[in-house]
């Protein structure tokens, strides 16, 4: 998954502002569409266990290359779409803000990388609808273009904003943070497997939380 | 075979191809860098220094908890009280 793993103070006031900005324009057009559509009540249970799962695993260092972790985003997409799943991504960075991981000052952006993969892997699994029936792969690809695309988001902030206090040129910190992405890409196909395991036993148990899936 | 089998079986060979091109990238990537943390990681690439601000948790089997571990037990199970308080209320 992709998170920028930087400390407050990485990022020039002006840049935490733009980003904090963006992300609330994200959230608000959200909250302005769900209050004119009627979101249907379980959806708010969704959310709520999506919420709890991936907060839950989003704090674990996984022993995999030396600590990574993987975030659930596209299953949010998947399961609650992009109005609610914007909602969820803003609890979650919140929340693990509170607790020490990550800063509070780069929530902005780091809410924009994961939005991306919420709304690339619920635009996937929609569109791949009809040339892609079969749940598991429908996701574990939705997955994988969400996760890539929350790596290219990530890798664009951090360029375009810069990082106060370091040496490197814009080039080297791009070679740095492709390599970054390619490892986040190898625990990607671990979150791609999962989600599709786990869409694949909704699809049987309970294939109404699919087929009317998120808004 | 019908078409659903069929879309089916493209579907996952596609997927495993995918799998299989970026399990081959995160491998390369892997053995430049060597094993990291995420924040050493981060630093390297970025040229930062990390002053270690994130705290980890006590780990099991290799498994470490980023952030204070009582607060994450905590919010997390203000989290999943809400979650059955909205189950309770709504359904799924």
């Amino acid at each position: 998954m992709a998170h920028i793993h930087l400390e407050d103070g990485s990022f020039t006031l002006f840049w935490v502002i733009i980003w904090w900005a963006l992300a609330l324009i994200v959230i608000g057009t959200a909250l302005f569409f769900l209050r004119s559509k009627k979101v249907e009540q379980r959806r708010i249970t969704i959310a709520a266990f999506c919420t709890a799962a991936a907060f839950a695993l989003f704090q674990v260092d996984i022993p995999i290359a030396g600590g990574v972790h993987v975030s659930l985003t596209p299953l949010i997409g998947i399961l609650t779409g992009p109005l609610i799943g914007s909602l969820v991504v803003l609890i979650i960075n919140i929340l693990s803000a509170a607790i020490g991981h990550g800063g509070w000052g780069l929530i902005g952006a780091n809410i924009l990388v994961n939005f991306s993969e919420v709304i690339v892997a619920y635009g996937i699994w929609k569109g791949l609808k009809n040339l892609v029936p079969d749940h598991f792969s429908r996701a574990g690809l939705a997955t994988l273009a969400g996760l890539l695309c929350g790596n290219l988001v990530m890798i664009a902030i951090i360029l375009v904003s810069g990082i106060q206090g370091v040496n490197q040129s814009p080039e080297q910190v791009l070679a740095g943070l492709s390599l970054i992405a390619a490892i986040n890409m190898g625990v990607a196909v671990i979150e791609a497997l999962m989600t599709g395991l786990i869409v694949a036993y909704i699809g049987r148990m309970r294939p109404d939380l699919l087929e009317s899936g998120g808004k | 075979m019908n078409d659903g089998r069929l879309a089916g079986n493209r579907g996952r060979l596609f997927l495993g191809g995918l799998i299989l091109i970026t399990g081959i990238v995160a491998f390369l990537a892997y053995t430049l860098t060597g094993p990291m943390g995420i924040e050493e990681r981060f630093a390297s690439a970025t040229g930062s220094i990390s002053s270690g601000a994130e705290e980890k948790g006590a780990g099991i089997a290799g498994f470490s908890l980023e952030g204070q571990p009582v607060m994450y037990g905590v919010i997390l199970v203000a989290i999943l009280t809400g979650s059955w308080l909205a189950y309770g209320k709504f359904g799924v």
